[in-house]
């Protein structure tokens, strides 16, 4: 009986999702692809990239827009990534090490914030430093309000990955550590941290693409003030200009694939598959 | 065993989809328009009135005999209202603004107004009847290319770009001076406006402010006349060559530290809620505000309304207006036309002004008196006011007696005097090379 039956390989359960990734990732990206390296005729040119890189009037490239829009954005992101890790680590090494029983509970609390629209979130986030007295004072709050809203909007997806590798280190390793003489902090620094790497790298990954591109925060906490990598792409299509937004979403790809090459991100996912620790 | 819920869910599925075509299966043929929101009279339960695009298919089956069903669409803004199109969707009738209108005509995507659309023997041509003489000069003198507007579109709102203000906590006589923007007594008071043309004309007028201000006098003076000064003005305010965008540049550069920041609808609230004192602004929001300040919407009588002005600069200001435009794709041409001349009788265009608090580009007796009269007629006992005249508008001898504040406030807003309008002009639209440099000078600007 069990020959008549067809065969089910597990493998077919991948067909629903290497369909949704063809169509709406494969696809746009080949779109993308498409406007970057065609003109507003559809005839193939490298014009796009040129002028994304020859400045804007008089301006050297490196006084261009494009060029300080990336910056900004780079410097905005690596601070809201660095100061999410620093406020995540923490919660979540004392989350998931913590003797209370109903952990996920005290999770909860950190998830709770996503179940709110984001953009009501950051609106309210702007009336309240608006009430503080420090929203739309200065360039430099602007700069600050901005970085402090992605920690807000992002500080979730920092704190699980890091929790739920925390919390599936193996005791054992612990003990044996401090069996062999280590102390706290160096079982830490040797063991723990080590171990959670795969965390980290997952939340960095998680954090850092989205504080470049997420222009509704920094249009929200700086009145339309401080420009990102997003907002410019946004606007480029907005005012039919699809080409050069297209080449800027490329080069932001190109950057980003790149950063995580060298960090070691692609690796870092590949062990956290191999012991199944990684969940996202 | 897993087969038949398979199928059983196929065969859901197919129900479902069988269900649903049934629902809305109707063969009435479709005219679809898209607009803007919140930009169309949408009825009132209480006074038994349907949305004005409903009301239009019973209309036009009385007057044709032939069915028909609105498809009515809301776009945000013109922008992505011209993306949608550069796709290939299909749109009967659109309602873009002037600077989107001349784009799309340049590139072919629209189609010219029938001929037998301005013949006023036709009774039921009603925007050829009932459209203003102002509006429909503007719509002469205007060119895309080598046609004037009036051959692709038909007025249906309009308006000016101006400041408002709060008359007790600003000086008065800075509202007419664009320099308000660099003005240090009003710091991180003032907004502009979050887009690249309407904070670009700011710049243009601020950059050419001397020419502006000698145009103007030799047009008082009568060295040029009306025609010759709208001419130069139109061609200063268009001006997008590398020399003046690097300008402009400097001189946004210069203003956005001055800036509360740059907005599209937040300023409103700001400006209502008194955290900014002058919002650079479309007139037609400007009246909205207005009405907001001074409690008009609130149940009861507010205490102590907050009375907010509008001023236009005295150089130069922006003519807008938004126009009903048929696409190149649209196959029935007369119904479109048919909706325009509908939303065109004097009677809906009231009832539009009402809803949408905009200025409709009707004018004529209903709207006169309905409308301008019953919004801003003085009342008898009031001692406080002025001879407002509006025959440029509504034709030979319409004039009232207003309240005088209201040559300050949302008359003046709705329907600015004529020697006041003489110094807007309209903005076309910027050509690809033009708009490439103007984005990028646009983001370096709000690049702090």
């Amino acid at each position: 009986m069990t020959k008549l039956r067809p065969r089910f390989s597990r493998k077919l359960l991948a067909i629903p999702y290497a369909l949704f990734l063809a169509i709406f990732v494969v696809v746009p990206l080949l779109i993308i692809v498409y406007y970057a390296f065609t003109d507003a005729d559809g005839s193939f040119t490298f014009d796009n990239i040129a002028m994304f890189f020859s400045g804007s009037g008089s301006d050297s490239f490196f006084e261009s827009a494009q060029f300080k829009t990336i910056m900004q954005s780079l410097f905005i992101s690596f601070m809201s990534t660095l100061i999410c890790l620093l406020i995540a680590y923490p919660v979540a090494y004392i989350i998931a090490t913590c003797k209370l029983k109903n952990k996920s509970g005290l999770l909860l609390l950190f998830i709770v914030p996503m179940w709110v629209n984001f953009v009501l979130r950051v609106n309210a986030l702007k009336e309240l430093l608006d009430w503080i007295g420090i929203y739309n004072k200065s360039n430099g709050w602007n700069l600050f309000n901005t970085i402090l809203g992605m920690v807000y909007d992002f500080l979730p997806f920092m704190i699980l990955p890091i929790y739920t590798t925390i919390i599936k280190i193996d005791k054992s390793y612990l003990e044996a550590a401090r069996d062999l003489g280590a102390g706290g902090a160096k079982t830490f620094l040797k063991v723990t941290l080590p171990l959670s790497k795969a965390g980290i790298m997952s939340g960095v990954s998680m954090v850092f693409l989205p504080s470049m591109t997420n222009y509704v925060v920094s249009n929200y906490m700086t009145f339309n003030h401080t420009k990102i990598i997003g907002s410019f792409i946004d606007e480029c299509f907005k005012n039919d200009l699809w080409n050069m937004g297209s080449v800027t979403a490329l080069l932001l790809l190109t950057l980003m694939f790149f950063m995580t090459w060298a960090t070691g991100g692609f690796n870092a996912q590949e062990d956290a598959g191999r012991r199944g620790t990684s969940l996202w | 065993m897993k087969k038949p819920l398979i199928c059983a869910l196929v065969a859901a599925i197919a129900a479902t989809g069988t269900i649903t075509i049934v629902a809305t299966k109707d063969d009435r043929p479709v005219l679809k328009v898209a607009n803007w929101a919140e930009y169309i009279d949408m009825g009132d339960d209480e006074e038994g009135t349907k949305p004005l695009y409903e009301e239009f298919e019973k209309w036009y089956k009385k007057k044709t005999g032939k069915e028909i069903r609105v498809e009515y669409c809301i776009a945000d803004d013109n922008e992505t209202l011209y993306n949608m199109i550069k796709m290939g969707d299909h749109f009967d009738l659109i309602c873009p603004s002037e600077y989107m209108i001349m784009k799309l005509a340049a590139e072919g995507r629209l189609q010219k107004l029938p001929e037998s659309f301005y013949d006023t023997d036709n009774p039921d041509n009603y925007y050829a009847k009932y459209v203003s003489p102002y509006i429909s000069s503007v719509f002469e003198n205007n060119y895309i290319k080598d046609d004037p507007w009036s051959e692709y579109a038909a007025g249906y709102m309009w308006g000016t770009t101006g400041f408002v203000y709060n008359p007790e906590l600003v000086n008065e006589a800075d509202m007419t001076s664009w320099n308000v923007f660099t003005n240090p007594a009003y710091k991180k008071k003032t907004t502009a406006k979050n887009n690249i043309r309407d904070t670009y004309f700011v710049g243009l007028a601020m950059y050419y402010e001397e020419q502006l201000k000698a145009l103007k006098s030799q047009y008082t003076g009568g060295t040029l006349s009306f025609a010759e000064y709208q001419t130069e003005l139109s061609r200063l305010m268009n001006d997008t060559d590398e020399k003046t965008m690097s300008g402009v540049k400097k001189v946004l550069k210069s203003i956005t530290d001055n800036l509360y920041g740059f907005e599209t609808d937040e300023g409103k609230n700001d400006m209502i809620a008194g955290k900014i004192t002058v919002n650079y602004q479309w007139s037609g929001d400007a009246v909205y505000i207005m009405d907001v300040a001074e409690g008009f919407y609130e149940e009861e009588e507010v205490e102590n309304p907050v009375k907010l002005n509008y001023a236009i600069p005295d150089t130069v200001s922006n003519l807008w207006f938004d126009g009903w435009v048929i696409p190149k794709d649209c196959e029935n041409v007369e119904a479109a036309t048919a909706f325009i001349n509908f939303l065109s009788m004097p009677e809906n265009a009231v009832r539009n002004m009402n809803y949408i608090g905009y200025t409709s580009c009707i004018a004529g007796e209903t709207v006169f008196e309905d409308y301008v009269l019953d919004c801003y007629e003085a009342n008898e006992d009031e001692t406080d006011i002025i001879e407002y005249d509006l025959s440029y508008y509504f034709g030979e001898g319409y004039a009232l007696t207003a309240p005088a504040e209201q040559a300050y406030r949302q008359l003046f807003a709705q329907y600015p005097t004529e020697e006041t309008l003489a110094r807007c002009v309209a903005m076309q639209y910027f050509d690809r090379d033009a708009n490439t440099r103007a984005n990028l000078m646009w983001s370096d600007i709000t690049f702090f």
